[in-house]
């Protein structure tokens, strides 16, 4: 875990910049003592505003002292600041957003209490205000600082806390015993660190920037003091006489401030995985398919596959004659050799290796197989999600036509759900716990500003033909306040309010019980007539019998066979559909 | 081991049972419960108006060694329900006697001395294990609370032993939850509750999104397990196969009421209801498409709850009085209870 967190850190460029200069400003100012040639408040003023020289790298400033061993002096004292700040508000901060987010109740309503006065103060004008009654001082900063800033850094725990703690792995180190001290320290903490880390370290620069602004005004540290917001402020006199004299604590000050931001940025990324970076790597390294695509290759594997089973195209001739052979049996959704690898360890795991699908416009073609058959990676691959560490080997997906392998990642977003919609198996996992359902559907459509009232209406419609009743409380709910039927149903609204031609549906059922799963499934008989495709993936194969009109059977990451549903149930030409239809047999079919 | 066995009578419940297993002796009348709640009450909202219960009025009693099933639509209160039976959320009114001992109102130091003895597996979600423990932290976990004399290789031991039982090599103990399977997170979850020798398990859902060679073994598993150990289960499932392959009696709870109780799992349903959840069962033979016709009008508000009997908004037999009136749970002979106002199998 350790192993994928520095990785993704050193990929970025960056973060790893700002990890090394930090490193350096941190060294420089700790061995201040053996690197600096001079001592930082030696005055010479024979030498007063000398450029640089040997025995001054940088010049001296208009007493005469060394601005390279005051640079490195003050390296101690900004650096200092900035960590000490940023160390003691987090030693408030984190403790009490942790026991506020845990236990709730009297101490939390306390605790925000006091994180809303300490928010309400502008700490510019505190520092002001404070400096003009008892004159100014570093340490009163740092105080003011520290006083006010751990406030947010508690909230924005307490928020982390609230999110883990709901958690069912929560629930089951109660459930084994646990203390409430074990239940925090080794189960609550470690879920919360990232963001804890991160906002720390743009903290610290935050902090760095505040002194050296306040000693420049002359507010925080006093000359002779080694600062650089002090030598900045000395220097302005001698703006025009010696400019080198302002820009050498600029610098540091603007370095020191962009490392610890470049880091903290670095470091939030690693921390956090998302998307359009995975879509990012993509674009950087060539696609395999995508290359298949431009050479004849990609001709040779739209020809039969001789290893796929059921490959000689599927659908073309099934025994029996499509259901309604008035429908048109163009196939919307086309896949040719799909090869998908993930890399695990060392090794490289297949997860696809060679599937065949067709899927026609205006039919329920079911995905069916056993747990760690592909099913879900064939889903994906659908909408071109397959992230690193996997990677497609080879094979085409067209989808009405376009062959996914030759869209630009630009393309490819206006693609995923105007064109291809997606249900996930785990509802509420899938959607943003403080986002309503509406700002869902709102997204999930694109529905500019302009026309977000007309589009409510819409909802409504798209909500109670899912099933769900009560429309207008259901827009304005959060995915925790509904059951896992409910989000369903609202992942199902989602597609239908994207007005997506294909909805690919990853188990949407599995996790319901059975009235809801027959409402469901109704609701996908009435929007496969009104001309919607769907993709239904699944292991329950009374779903599919009873829901879809095609099906393929896949396992191992191959096709195994697919046809008509009656045509694969009652006859079926494989072995291992027969052992599949048998294992189901023993558990439940009703002769 | 699993056994198809001869289907008995016109049930409407699919399957076959699990043979071997003792006759049902879970019978609340019959012994000594394990756990009985008594006028059970939760609400998330105790503020809101009007009350919205999870769980309302709920009287239920788990016998000594056995499988009681729970059934209901989602969102009906079942996972509220096995989580107030351990303690796992505080009831906001009612008793919950385990073993004789009133625990509704303990706190949570009290609670720690009797949680080995009540465990829950968690549905086999990502979210059901901390991402930084590894298998053998997340199963020994328990052990570390409650076997406190046991060095860590020892515990090492006590996992693998009870990992292979599950099906998993010791090559598992070093996995962390994202390099698993569903299925195999399954049988991890399942290995972290019955580490500890529990008297009484709730399975949440513990077979759903696993494919059916796999749920065969997970039933077995628990089968076993009931048998060597003796312990008992609330099995929370919408898997009617799986219902009527394990348990010997099934709770059939709708909007956080307990509606009916069956003393078997293959007895006709009475109340309403449990025959639409029963009709609404898919069978893997397409042409018996069609049969699965809903048995409940549709178009009712989701989430709502009408005026006396919850069901009597979407119920095909609905009376005058069903909509002033609550039915209240009666027996109907043969430790069959139901809330219905028809006297008799509609």
């Amino acid at each position: 875990m350790i192993k994928v967190l520095l990785r993704r850190f050193i990929r970025r460029k960056s973060a790893v910049i700002g990890l090394a200069l930090i490193t350096l400003i941190l060294a420089a100012g700790l061995m201040a003592q053996r690197l600096a040639p001079h001592d930082p408040y030696a005055v010479n003023v024979v030498a007063k505003l000398k450029g640089p020289s040997m025995e001054y790298p940088l010049g001296t400033d208009q007493l005469g002292r060394c601005v390279f061993s005051r640079l490195l002096y003050g390296a101690r004292t900004c650096l200092g600041t900035g960590l000490l700040v940023t160390l003691i508000i987090t030693l408030i901060g984190v403790p009490i957003g942790i026991v506020a987010g845990y236990a709730g109740g009297a101490f939390d309503n306390l605790a925000m209490r006091a994180v809303d006065i300490a928010t309400t103060f502008p700490s510019s004008m505190l520092a002001l205000a404070l400096v003009g009654i008892f004159g100014p001082s570093l340490h009163l900063l740092i105080l003011v600082f520290i006083g006010l800033w751990w406030a947010p850094f508690a909230r924005l725990v307490r928020s982390m806390v609230i999110k883990v703690k709901e958690k069912e792995f929560v629930l089951a180190a109660e459930s084994g015993g646990s203390s409430r001290l074990s239940i925090i320290v080794r189960h609550i903490a470690p879920n919360v660190l990232s963001p804890v880390i991160v906002y720390a370290t743009l903290r610290v620069a935050a902090v760095i920037a505040h002194v050296a602004g306040f000693s420049f005004l002359g507010l925080g540290s006093q000359p002779p003091t080694a600062d650089w917001g002090v030598m900045l402020s000395d220097a302005r006199q001698f703006l025009t006489s010696a400019p080198m004299l302002l820009i050498w604590p600029g610098l540091a000050i603007m370095l020191s401030v962009l490392s610890f931001n470049m880091f903290g940025e670095g470091l939030s990324e690693a921390l956090t995985p998302d998307p359009s970076e995975m879509a990012k790597v993509k674009e950087d390294t060539p696609l395999p398919s995508r290359a298949m695509a431009s050479c004849p290759e990609g001709a040779k594997a739209e020809r039969p596959h001789p290893e796929g089973v059921g490959a000689e195209a599927p659908l073309a001739a099934p025994p029996r004659p499509p259901a309604e052979p008035g429908q048109p049996a163009e196939a919307i959704v086309s896949i040719r050799g799909l090869k998908v690898y993930f890399k695990s360890g060392r090794s490289v795991v297949k997860a696809l290796d060679g599937v065949n699908l067709d899927v026609r416009r205006g039919r329920i073609t079911a995905v069916v197989g056993g747990s760690g058959s592909g099913k879900s990676v064939l889903a994906l691959s659908m909408l071109r999600l397959i992230d690193p560490p996997g990677w497609q080997e080879a094979g085409t997906v067209r989808v009405a036509g376009r062959d996914l392998g030759s869209l630009t990642e630009k393309e490819m977003r206006a693609f995923r759900g105007r064109q291809v919609a997606m249900i996930f198996q785990d509802p509420s996992g899938s959607m943003n716990p403080v986002a309503k359902v509406k700002k869902h559907l709102f997204e999930a459509a694109r529905t500019p500003y302009s026309q977000r009232t007309e589009a409510l209406e819409d909802f409504k419609v798209a909500l109670a033909r899912v099933g769900l009743n009560d429309p207008e409380r259901v827009l304005e709910s959060y995915p925790f306040e509904l059951s896992g039927g409910m989000c369903q149903r609202v992942m199902v609204a989602m597609g239908l309010a994207a007005k997506a031609d294909v909805l690919i549906a990853d188990e949407p059922t599995s996790n319901l019980d059975l009235t809801t799963q027959a409402a469901i499934l109704d609701e996908f008989f009435r929007l496969r007539d009104s001309g919607l495709t769907i993709v239904l993936i699944t292991h329950d194969l009374g779903v599919v019998a009873q829901t879809a009109d095609d099906v393929c059977v896949i396992h191992e990451g191959r096709t195994i066979e697919s046809g008509t549903v009656e045509r694969v149930f009652l006859h079926p030409a494989e072995e291992f559909t027969k052992t599949l239809l048998a294992s189901v047999g023993a558990s439940g079919l009703a002769a | 081991m699993i056994v198809q066995a001869p289907q008995s009578g016109p049930g409407l419940w699919p399957g076959s049972q699990i043979t071997g297993k003792p006759q049902p002796t879970g019978k609340s009348q019959a012994g000594e419960p394990i756990i009985e709640v008594k006028g059970l009450y939760k609400s998330f909202a105790p503020k809101a108006k009007p009350l919205i219960y999870a769980v309302r009025d709920l009287n239920l009693a788990v016998g000594r060694g056995e499988i009681l099933g729970l059934v209901g639509e989602s969102g009906c209160g079942k996972t509220t329900l096995g989580k107030l039976m351990l303690r796992l959320e505080r009831p906001t009114q009612g008793q919950i006697l385990f073993g004789g001992q009133d625990i509704a109102t303990l706190g949570f130091t009290a609670l720690r001395a009797i949680r080995h003895r009540m465990q829950m597996i968690f549905q086999g979600t990502a979210n059901a294990f901390n991402p930084y423990y590894s298998v053998n932290r997340i199963i020994g976990e328990p052990l570390e609370n409650y076997a406190r004399g046991a060095s860590f290789s020892e515990r090492t031991e006590m996992v693998v032993s009870l990992l292979a039982q599950v099906g998993l090599g010791p090559e598992y103990l070093g996995r962390y939850p994202s390099e698993m399977s569903g299925g195999q997170r399954q049988r991890v979850g399942i290995a972290r509750a019955l580490i500890l020798n529990p008297e009484f398990v709730v399975c949440d859902e513990s077979v759903s999104s696993v494919d059916h060679a796999a749920k065969d073994r997970i039933l077995e598993l628990l089968a076993n397990f009931r048998r060597e150990r003796g312990c008992s289960y609330l099995f929370i499932s919408h898997d009617l196969a799986s219902v009527a392959k394990i348990c010997d009696r099934v709770a059939v709870m709708y909007l956080g009421n307990l509606v009916e109780v069956l003393p078997r799992p293959d007895s006709p349903p009475l109340h309403p209801y449990t025959q639409a959840l029963a009709a609404a069962f898919l069978s893997p033979d397409p042409r018996r498409r069609g049969n699965g016709k809903a048995l409940f009008k549709d178009g009712a508000e989701i989430g709502t709850r009408p005026a006396g009997c919850p069901f009597s908004d979407r119920c095909l037999y609905a009376m005058g009085i069903c909509h002033k009136a609550q039915p209240l749970l009666t027996d109907r002979g043969d430790g069959r209870l139901a809330a219905c106002h028809l006297e008799s199998n509609p």
